[in-house]
């Protein structure tokens, strides 16, 4: 967020991570004005272990639960070139749904 | 007549006011933590729950030395409830003095949701309970999971040591934190 805030062109901020579980890119998609507030990193740790509870997608989207941060989780077959691209995003009632 | 229409109106009214609560015991955290669908799973509303009153025998104030440092831990027993996620846990306050008396670190006079009072726990396969450690100097290392085992006859020690993660991060500029909990098993008493 800290970097995203800082940059002139938003549409180059992402963020990929390779799992175990699939690959995640995370993007901010929102309005830079709207990033307030912001901690330093290790500030985060309590609520990130917290929500981790709740299971890895969840606790993530729960964590994250910020206007404008959008998930993908990426599936890329092994011998295909072909990625299919699912956004991650929690429903109302907390589930994660996959768009 | 009446009675059975109030019995139908009682569990229509149970059905449509409850969400369905998912039970979880305490005892079987372990096999959870850190798994991809962690307590929710699917569910709408887990509880994680001491059924078996496994957490009251680590509660109390448990004092021993080590490396010429005198520990003080208390240890209470707390339910949390974000509407998703019920839990009940344990929190874990220290102090820590020299042998001059003179205190190196106190977190008994914090609050439940100081991020220094140690929580976000389980309890481990062997029914010990760990806790979630985050020290003053987070930012340079001191932070990790404290593992903690009640034994003896009557429940009165505690076995306890930090297992140290060390994540240090960007705003760390001393360089890497000392510990300051021992990161060897030490033996306590309870008081």
């Amino acid at each position: 967020m800290a970097i995203a805030k800082r940059s002139t062109d938003i549409s180059n901020v992402y963020a990929t991570v390779i799992a175990s579980s699939g690959d995640y890119t995370l993007k901010f998609t929102g309005n830079q004005s709207d990033i307030k507030n912001l901690k330093d990193a290790e500030d985060y740790r309590a609520d990130y272990i917290n929500m981790m509870k709740k299971g890895k997608e969840k606790g993530f989207l729960h964590f994250l639960k910020i206007d404008g941060i959008e998930l993908y989780k990426l599936h890329k077959p092994l011998f295909s070139s072909t990625i299919k691209v699912q956004k991650k995003s929690l429903t109302p009632n907390g589930k994660v749904e996959c768009q | 007549m009446k009675k059975i229409i109030l019995l139908v109106s009682i569990f229509a009214f149970t059905s449509i006011s409850c969400k369905a609560q998912h039970i979880i015991p305490v005892e079987d955290g372990y096999k959870y933590i850190a798994t991809e669908d962690g307590f929710m799973g699917d569910k709408d509303y887990v509880y994680v729950k001491d059924i078996n009153n496994y957490l009251p025998k680590f509660v109390g104030t448990w004092k021993g030395i080590c490396n010429t440092k005198n520990y003080e831990f208390t240890i209470t027993k707390t339910t949390t409830d974000d509407g998703e996620l019920k839990e009940d846990i344990l929190l874990m306050r220290y102090k820590i003095t020299d042998t001059n008396g003179t205190v190196i670190e106190n977190t008994l006079s914090l609050s439940n949701d100081s991020p220094f009072v140690m929580k976000n726990g389980y309890m481990d396969r062997d029914g010990g309970y760990v806790f979630s450690y985050i020290g003053k100097n987070n930012k340079c290392g001191q932070n990790g999971w404290v593992f903690t085992q009640v034994y003896g006859n009557n429940n009165d020690k505690l076995q306890l040591f930090l297992q140290v993660e060390g994540e240090t991060y960007p705003s760390c500029i001393t360089g890497t934190a000392t510990q300051i909990l021992p990161t060897d098993w030490i033996d306590l008493v309870k008081y």
